[in-house]
């Protein structure tokens, strides 16, 4: 279970770690355990996207097509590739300082190598806890009782990109980023960056590589962030765009900008639609 | 397997899989309708789906829907294999450059040397679709142009409204 946050809790973008609470069903027994990773840092997340190794392959055309496969009126089918559970252990590994919440036996109790021992599923699952961050459901105002529909904003200022996110199981609602409204340059940028990829042709299918896209998309929101909401910085609140780009979580960098430009492209690995739902496997963050 | 290779240096595969895309978003009439097992699985109300079918072709029991006779071009359009995803990806984004080309003015250093590249691919694609394809006069819709036609041995006829073209 997330905690809520209380009256206007700001997310502390300098905390010196974060304890992720899980909870652990297992042998008919629930364990709620702690794991204390370090924030990290946009070369941990950067890594943590070259491992993931997103792919795509392109599955050969149905038996029961009419002879003529995808190429005639038959949509092709795609099969997502990702190393999600390495890359999620090669990143635990990076930002795991301590445990709590977990028993040795009396006889083995000065075990030194104690990261061999945790389960790889607690693993991955704290690592998952660091991802959930995804844009906010628009939620009905005063002025308008459905969140469905709304008035696009003509020359507007800033674009406001709205997000959500459950950080050391705490849920925080309303973390604003303000942009201005995206030029076509910028656009053009972001595009390009989508639309360059590899490809492998395979024996069978071929399959389109997904190259790392974290970095630029950084440099992207570090180019274009006017303003933050929701965050703080040793509990003051960020207000230097230099200062945002500099602390700021890069992953929650990443689900900004693809927000900004309206189109998601590629599957995140965060697919939480809020915070609170929760993949429901037996490990959870609590 | 092969080793990984950026295609947005493949100006060739770029150019090819541009004129299967003209073809294929051009020629939907080509397209076969699903079959009628198909049709009737998907099918929230299967009588109502049978209403909205031609009657002819109701009451003949629904043969299997043969594709229609296709020339050697639309052969070669339809029948090739499948456009790969990272080709639609980089053609889906030329495709957006040359629209923003057209309506924004855009210094020549903005532009990447594999964008020029593409959108030049791009466009030998689109001569080469138009001159192996015309438009019907009446209606509109596409028609490739056979060898036949060219000679004058034969009058051709529109696929959609069969007027002559």
């Amino acid at each position: 279970m997330t905690e809520e946050p209380t009256k206007m809790s700001l997310l502390e973008l300098a905390a010196p770690e974060l304890p992720i609470p899980l909870k652990v069903s297992h042998a008919g027994r629930t364990y709620r355990v702690r794991h204390f990773l370090r924030p990290p840092a946009p070369a941990d997340w950067f890594a943590y996207e070259v491992a993931l190794a997103m792919a795509v392959e392109e599955l050969p055309p149905a038996p029961d097509s009419p002879g003529h496969g995808p190429a005639f009126g038959e949509e092709p089918t795609f099969k997502l590739h990702l190393r999600s559970t390495d890359a999620a252990l090669e990143l635990w590994d990076r930002l795991a300082r301590r445990v709590e919440g977990y028993q040795l036996p009396p006889s083995n109790q000065d075990q030194p190598d104690w990261r061999t021992l945790i389960p790889l599923a607690h693993k991955e699952a704290a690592v998952h806890a660091l991802t959930l961050v995804a844009p906010a459901a628009l939620a009905p105002d005063s002025t308008n009782n459905d969140p469905t529909n709304y008035d696009f904003p003509l020359l507007a200022d800033e674009v406001p990109i709205v997000l959500e996110a459950v950080v050391a199981g705490v849920a925080y609602p309303r973390l604003v980023h303000s942009f201005p409204p995206p030029s076509v340059e910028a656009e053009r940028t972001y595009r390009r960056l989508l639309a360059e990829t590899l490809l492998v042709r395979g024996s069978r299918s071929p399959r389109t590589l997904i190259p790392s896209r974290l970095p630029a998309l950084v440099r992207l929101y570090d180019r274009l962030i006017l303003t933050v909401s929701g965050y703080s910085l040793n509990a003051r609140p960020l207000t230097d765009p230099a200062e945002i780009a500099r602390v700021m979580d890069a992953w929650h960098k990443r689900v900004a900008v693809q927000a900004l430009f309206g189109e998601v492209t590629e599957p995140s690995p965060a697919d939480a639609s809020t915070p609170t739902e929760l993949p429901t496997t037996q490990e959870l963050p609590e | 397997m092969t080793l990984p290779h950026s295609i947005t240096a493949d100006t060739l595969g770029v150019e090819r899989f541009a004129y299967q895309l003209f073809c294929r978003a051009a020629d939907e009439t080509a397209r076969p309708r699903p079959s009628l097992p198909r049709l009737e699985a998907a099918a929230l109300n299967p009588n109502r789906l049978h209403e909205a079918l031609d009657p002819p072709e109701h009451q003949q029991g629904f043969p299997p829907v043969q594709p229609p006779k296709e020339s050697p071009e639309e052969v070669l359009c339809t029948r090739s294999t499948p456009v790969p995803l990272a080709y639609r990806i980089w053609l889906t984004h030329l495709l957006w450059l040359e629209d923003v080309l057209h309506t924004v003015a855009c210094r020549p250093a903005e532009l990447t040397a594999a964008e020029l590249a593409g959108l030049q691919a791009l466009n030998r694609a689109r001569s080469r679709f138009l001159r192996a394809h015309q438009f019907c006069p009446h209606c509109d819709a596409l028609n490739p142009r056979s060898s036949r036609a060219r000679s004058g041995k034969s009058l051709r006829r529109c696929r959609r409204c069969h007027q002559e073209l």
